[in-house]
């Protein structure tokens, strides 16, 4: 099965034939634009929704689903979460990746040495750090420039690095 | 009022003598350091120093871009979570 990604919430119905107000997660309108589905997530329900209408109101999005066609029937959906499969994201460059592609990795030095695993990323004003949880359990933070880290290897799930030194 | 430029950009002297001394021996070591208020000089460039946060130590790379201007702008104090759930959008940059 896909992995399913939260692109955005419900956040009440709009107007009375039943639209809803979604605050988008990402800055990204594409995925929901291009979306005929979306899957909606109720607490623990799971519903597969056709969108009839869509558009973007100042930094919400306005949606209509089929099927739902009264304020008191969108009323319901109120917090509900809506999710998409993560391969219909868009795509980036080589040197970027999401953060729920790079948590889980395992950081192994050039001989092959295992530090941890990443457990958080954090986006700081200089570079991105990479939190790792070493074997001892203890945080260790990286950060993400190419003079440290060999590569990132999503397919392997793996986060090379190019010295075996001193880390903090 | 700006600082004179009679005296030159402040440079924390302590942190400077250990990039000296990393730099005669070779040696790649993380510097832990307090002097957030230190000007970043061209010497400190390729070197990792841990620059504290007043909570923990932040690992800054020193790059190019960063000369001239202060360790403390590269460990922020403050940490914003944002509101609302996951963010689809964060993602990591290898620079």
């Amino acid at each position: 099965m896909k992995e399913l990604i939260s692109i955005g919430k419900i956040i009440k119905p709009r107007g009375v034939k039943g639209e809803v107000t979604v605050k988008n997660f990402s800055r990204w309108y594409e995925p929901i634009y291009e979306a005929e589905h979306i899957t909606v997530f109720r607490g623990t329900e799971k519903f597969e929704l056709e969108i009839e209408s869509i558009r973007k109101i100042g930094d919400t999005v306005s949606i209509k689903f089929k099927g739902i066609d009264s304020r008191k029937k969108a009323l319901e959906f109120r917090g509900a979460e809506l999710k998409m499969p993560a391969d219909k994201l868009p795509k980036l460059s080589n040197d970027e990746f999401y953060v729920f592609d790079v948590i889980g990795l395992k950081v192994i030095t050039f001989n092959g040495r295992l530090i941890g695993e990443v457990v958080d990323i954090i986006n700081n004003p200089g570079n991105d750090l990479i939190v790792i949880e070493d074997t001892e359990g203890k945080e260790v933070i990286i950060p993400s420039v190419k003079a440290i880290i060999e590569e990132i290897d999503i397919s392997k799930r793996t986060i090379l690095l190019k010295e075996d030194g001193e880390l903090y | 009022m700006a600082r004179s430029l009679k005296n030159g950009p402040y440079v924390d002297s302590n942190l400077m003598k250990k990039i000296e001394e990393l730099d005669k021996t070779s040696v790649k070591k993380v510097i832990k350091t307090w002097a957030r208020r230190s000007t970043i000089p061209p010497e400190f460039v390729g070197h990792t120093l841990a620059v504290h946060n007043g909570n923990k130590f932040i690992p800054v790379y020193i790059s190019e871009n960063m000369v001239g201007h202060k360790l403390g702008e590269f460990a922020p104090t403050r940490v914003f979570r944002g509101h609302g759930g996951k963010l689809t959008e964060r993602k990591l940059s290898l620079k």
